[in-house]
């Protein structure tokens, strides 16, 4: 890097032209070939600097693409540490058994509670939930008349496959159907 | 008293009483008879033991529950994930021990610790989206873009209103 002059020197209160500065004055011809001298040097270190950016620049984009690298060798490893793994899969039935909504005694059909949340974050969640009938020997079954024929067919079949993983547990169903106007 | 010999080789002393709250120690003070020989315990660290040995302490004295307890029947009981001001304050602690906890209890046989454990981690699923549990326990997303599809076309009973 080239020998800069101190940033202090680029204050507009130090420049010989610093009474015209801001105004709306038009230099003469001899005050033109002046500015233009003293530009010279500014211009010249701008350049320079600009240089210097670029490279100190590219140096921390490099840094940061290592530091990105390095945090995904580490997460990567890490995740395989993770504590939850070394749970048997009888634990992680009884977890999963515990994460069953306590606002509702029967199990309830939505994407949001336990058991059909626990399917969805992985196979081996999956396959433990799946093989868990304290699970699936419960719930509630709603059949409004607004119901298309093709959703009633879905609720029907979601319901019978709920309920056959509760493999030869005693069931306990709640249904409420609303009849129909006429 | 009974001592016991962690994985990491250290003592610990602990009233009969207090011990025999794990069946695993229970059993084998049963086994053994009258005997001041230490009891290994190969599969927990001092670290947690000394965690275990607390909760203990603390419920000393309380019914054990029975050996031959259905578990299937107290379903109702394990869908309540109240646990008390004690436990709760005895089970904050990071992720790493909460879970050599919940291994250690199953392992020595501790029912209510285990149960205590299992409503933490079960109140840690609660309320969060599939992603935000495997952000939370570092659970790699492992299903296939078929199966994907596969299960949001089997789940889409459960979005019908």
């Amino acid at each position: 890097m080239t020998c800069m002059t101190p940033s202090s020197a680029w204050d507009l209160a130090s420049s010989p032209f610093s009474s015209l500065i801001g105004t709306n004055h038009v230099p003469s011809p001899a005050e033109l070939e002046k500015l233009r001298a003293s530009l010279t040097v500014p211009q010249d270190e701008r350049n320079h600097l600009r240089l210097e950016i670029a490279r100190v620049r590219a140096t921390l984009d490099g840094l940061l693409s290592d530091e990105k690298k390095m945090d995904t060798y580490i997460d990567a490893h890490q995740a395989l540490m993770s504590p939850i793994r070394r749970i048997p899969q009888e634990v992680l039935a009884e977890i999963f058994i515990r994460c069953l909504p306590d606002t509702s005694p029967y199990g309830v059909r939505s994407l949001e509670y336990a058991p059909l949340l626990l399917l969805g974050v992985c196979k081996h969640w999956r396959n433990i939930a799946l093989d868990t009938p304290l699970l699936w020997n419960s719930l509630h079954i709603h059949l409004p008349t607004h119901l298309s024929e093709e959703a009633a067919s879905r609720r029907i079949t979601g319901a019978t496959l709920w309920l056959e993983r509760s493999a030869a547990l005693p069931l306990s169903i709640s249904i409420h159907a609303t009849p129909f106007q006429n | 008293m009974v001592t016991l010999v962690t994985s990491d080789n250290e003592k610990f002393t602990a009233d009969k009483e207090v011990a025999e709250r794990s069946v695993l120690i229970k059993n084998m003070l049963e086994d053994v008879g009258e005997s001041d020989q230490p009891i290994p315990l190969p599969n927990v660290s001092s670290s947690v033991l000394k965690k275990v040995l607390e909760y203990c302490e603390h419920h000393r004295g309380e019914p054990l529950p029975a050996a031959d307890a259905d578990t299937t029947q107290d379903d109702t009981r394990k869908r309540t994930t109240d646990i008390s001001e004690w436990d709760q304050k005895f089970i904050t602690v990071d992720q790493e021990m909460l879970f050599e906890i919940i291994l250690a209890a199953n392992y020595l046989d501790i029912k209510s610790l285990l149960d205590v454990g299992c409503k933490t981690v079960a109140n840690m699923i609660k309320g969060k989206t599939p992603e935000e549990i495997r952000k939370l326990f570092n659970i790699v997303n492992d299903f296939t873009p078929e199966e994907e599809a596969q299960i949001k076309k089997e789940n889409e009973w459960a979005e019908d209103r």
